[in-house]
């Protein structure tokens, strides 16, 4: 094989599979990347056996063929590079690597030893605008549970039916929904979990300046994203995710609107005198006063009181909410203003943004 | 045979001809879903392992289905699905071999409570001058633990023989009084342990284990050598069986004395009972090692290439039973009685001295300076300081007896010195090593040096 590209190109793929790369894993090849040559682009992939991504670069391919060197390695050295032509060539399972005045040899394994990444047969399901993705991705995935003690929890609910993407994540203290409307959707509806892993790679696959359409296919137990030349392939989370529907209510007693800002800077000083680890902050919706409470105590600390404006519907109430859940929500919204919904002190809290939007972001209680 | 069993006698075919990480990998929740008309469909558990059988072990696996169902199978397929009796952890379970197959030497199992092999007992461990100290210690401490020879401190070079002898004091105190407990372990096995008590804070409770045995056997204590924390707790624990009469048996490679950076106090402990070393077995007792190992594998082989092998691989019994085994293996293979010179051409690799023509006097110079702690400048140099004099005296002396170097070219490697210099060191040496033990103990170190790869 033998392929001259640019530093850049080679650098950005190499980042990007560098994603999937397999850690303290038993078979070696997995903390490999698989260099192939293809219809006359550079291909890359790596896996891990639960994710595959491969990547297709520009490159002049004046030999085909295909070579797996150590991953992190590899792409260390090429980010280190300058900026000029890089020619890649293997021999056997060496691969040599001449940029200018640098030269190496990095030594391989067989190509044939790594594994395949599966391919989706189903036709492409869905596309949807790239940038609408990561906008729902990053406000709903970060409330996915972090521990492994229930998978499915660990995953990201994903469902699609009509025209419309839904995301959602939740721990079961806060639960975080995203919706896309007017997605081009073929198919029956299907519903999916997805590692919560897989959505920080691809926000690393799609990066910032997010112009294209994401293609998203599924199969019984996998699920492909394609987006321009790079593709993932990931497996699914088994199992049955929970009703989430049912525990967002319709009625709310409460219904207060605040500037954003001064509703994250409220809680953000009174939760510094809330208790380690429990973090309750008391709230009071006080409709006469049209000003929201926020109370915090702790023994060691000291007592804290701070009173907002809001404009504030219905009932009086009382609850208390852990602070740090409000926090990942508020700072999530976009919007100058929020609205928050409350039914009573054991009912959920729950986060929109002004407009609708189709998020919504939910607290559960502390109980007293 | 039902679909589950099919399987597992399927996967223990494939597991001896792929490699185990690969195996857990690939077949970790695989099962037979259904099987009808010969056609078969596999489950697996996801996309990857499907795409992966399908693609390279397909031929593997339909050609083990096929022996295994006697040619029943027209079709494998694969499917991502749960499998009703899908093996969590392909681990050897009931693994079934091929009639067919060569058969291999059965390995005697290791007691896994006392970590002893049966098949070293002093019945088959073979007695001659270089190891009868030894030997008669070990048997007394077998017959009598804890109240004659106690510590036991075995020492000696590779594959002599330290090992079997542990066991063997294992074996026999096993059969003769059953009701003491034996724990045999390696000084790598003992600090491991240790550092995984310390991590889960459990160092009383390792320590109360081992203080229960009746008889602690640890081989190759020389590792221990640098860790201060295992050697510290060895040490009480030491204290506490020798406190309680329980036999403690320990093997080096060298004496307690030559082994570095080990504590004081541990030291004094181990020469406190009884030293006994294995040395290098002479040429009659190699000979009877043959013959006993020969006749343990039931195999006629001649005087003749008993003595050609005997006089050929003088340092370490394991590759004296190496060769032998190659010998036995190329018999069996081209089926016919093994003659000299099949032994000859079998072995030429082994043996066609390359030791001894790839010594230059340059190696043995490196090698005794390096023993020393010296640089080849010092040996050549003129100093006649004590601590100079002597390794260069034993350079001289080594250059001698292991490559023949004549006493002028001697000289001349050493600083350009006069030939009778250089024959002074060589008798000088030589007479001293039979007074002097140290002496004849650290030539014996720098010579197992000069022959290691």
């Amino acid at each position: 094989m033998k392929i001259i590209c640019t530093q850049e190109n080679l650098n950005k793929g190499l980042s990007i599979v560098s994603q999937a790369v397999g850690s303290d894993s038993t078979l070696p090849v997995l903390a490999n990347v698989l260099i192939q040559t293809e219809g006359g682009q550079l291909k890359l992939s790596t896996t891990d056996i639960k994710t595959g991504i491969t990547v297709k670069i520009r490159g002049k391919v004046e030999e085909a063929g295909s070579v797996t060197v150590p991953a992190k390695l590899l792409s260390e050295y090429i980010r280190s590079l300058p900026a000029e032509n890089i020619t890649l060539q293997s021999q056997d399972k060496i691969l040599k690597i001449s940029c200018g005045d640098f030269n190496a040899t990095l030594n391989g394994i067989d190509p044939e030893e790594f594994p395949l990444i599966p391919k989706i047969k189903d036709k492409e399901i869905c596309s949807v605008d790239a940038s609408d993705f990561i906008e729902i991705v990053s406000k709903v995935a970060f409330a996915a549970a972090s521990d492994e003690s229930r998978p499915e929890l660990a995953g990201v609910f994903m469902s699609l039916s009509g025209n419309q993407l839904t995301l959602a994540a939740t721990d079961s203290y806060r639960l975080a929904e995203g919706i896309i409307k007017d997605v081009k959707i073929s198919g029956k509806p299907k519903n999916a979990i997805v590692p919560a892993k897989t959505f920080s790679e691809l926000l690393h696959i799609i990066g910032q300046d997010a112009e294209e359409k994401l293609k998203i296919s599924l199969s019984e137990n996998e699920m492909m994203f394609e987006y321009g030349d790079s593709s993932l392939v990931t497996r699914l989370v088994e199992g049955q995710y929970p009703d989430y529907k049912q525990i967002i209510p319709d009625n709310f007693q409460t219904e207060a609107l605040y500037d954003r800002e001064q509703f994250l800077q409220g809680i953000k000083v009174t939760g510094l005198f809330a208790k380690a680890g429990a973090n309750d902050l008391r709230f009071e919706f006080n409709v006469p006063a049209q000003t929201t409470s926020l109370e915090a105590s702790s023994s060691q600390v000291g007592k804290n009181l701070s009173k907002i404006k809001a404009k504030i519907k219905g009932e009086t109430s009382e609850v208390i909410f852990n602070y740090r859940y409000l926090l990942d929500g508020l700072n999530s919204l976009k919007t100058e203003q929020v609205v928050f919904l409350t039914n009573s002190s054991s009912g959920p809290g729950i986060l929109r943004s002004s407009k609708a939007d189709g998020y919504t972001y939910v607290v559960m209680p502390i109980k007293q | 045979m039902d679909n589950n069993q099919i399987w597992q006698t399927v996967l223990g075919e494939l597991e001896l001809v792929i490699s185990k990480a690969k195996f857990n990998t690939w077949f970790k929740g695989t099962g037979i879903i259904s099987s009808e008309n010969g056609e078969f469909i596999i489950g697996v558990p996801h996309g990857f392992a499907k795409e992966w059988l399908e693609n390279k072990l397909n031929k593997e696996i339909f050609a083990a289905l096929q022996r295994v169902t006697n040619n029943r199978i027209r079709r494998v397929s694969y499917q991502i699905g749960t499998v009703p009796h899908a093996n969590p952890n392909p681990l050897p379970v009931a693994r079934t071999l091929p009639e067919n197959q060569v058969p291999v030497p059965a390995f005697e199992e290791v007691d896994s409570k006392t970590n002893l092999n049966p098949r070293y007992t002093f019945e088959n461990f073979i007695v001659g001058s270089s190891n009868e100290l030894a030997h008669a210690a070990c048997q007394s401490v077998a017959k009598n633990p804890g109240k004659q020879y106690n510590p036991l401190f075995i020492y000696g070079g590779v594959g002599l023989g330290k090992t079997h002898l542990l066991h063997a004091i294992g074996n026999h105190i096993r059969v003769t009084t059953p009701h003491k407990t034996i724990l045999f372990t390696t000084s790598e096995r003992f600090t491991s342990g240790l550092v995984n008590a310390i991590k889960n804070n459990s160092i009383e409770k390792f320590k109360n284990l081992y203080m229960e045995y009746d008889v602690l056997v640890i081989d190759d204590i020389q590792f221990l050598s640098g860790k201060e924390k295992t050697q510290e707790e060895l040490f009480h624990i030491f204290n506490a069986l020798y406190n309680a009469n329980k036999q403690t048996v320990f093997t080096s490679d060298r004496p307690p004395k030559a082994i570095p950076t080990i504590e004081d106090r541990l030291r004094s402990r181990f020469e406190g009972g009884m030293i006994a070393d294995i040395g290098q077995p002479e040429f009659e007792t190699r000979k009877a090692i043959l013959f006993a190992k020969a006749r343990d594998k039931k195999f006629n082989v001649t005087e003749e290439i008993i003595d050609y092998i005997a006089n050929n691989i003088q340092h370490n019994i394991r590759e004296l039973e190496g060769a032998l085994n190659r010998v036995i293996a190329h018999a069996q293979l081209n089926d016919h009685l093994p003659d000299i010179e099949m032994t000859k051409n079998v072995l030429a690799n082994i043996i066609a001295n390359p030791k001894k023509k790839a010594l230059s006097p340059k190696h043995i110079i490196e090698t005794v300076t390096s023993f020393y702690n010296l640089s080849p400048a010092d040996l050549q140099g003129l100093s006649r300081k004590k601590e100079i004099v002597n390794p260069r005296q034993i350079a001289m002396f080594l250059m001698r007896e292991e490559i023949n170097s004549s006493f002028p070219s001697i000289g001349s490697e050493l600083g350009g010195r006069d030939h009778t210099t250089a024959m002074h060191a060589c008798e000088k040496i030589k007479d001293e090593i039979d007074g002097n033990e140290q002496l004849r103990q650290e030539v014996d170190l720098i010579r197992q040096r000069l022959y290691l790869p």
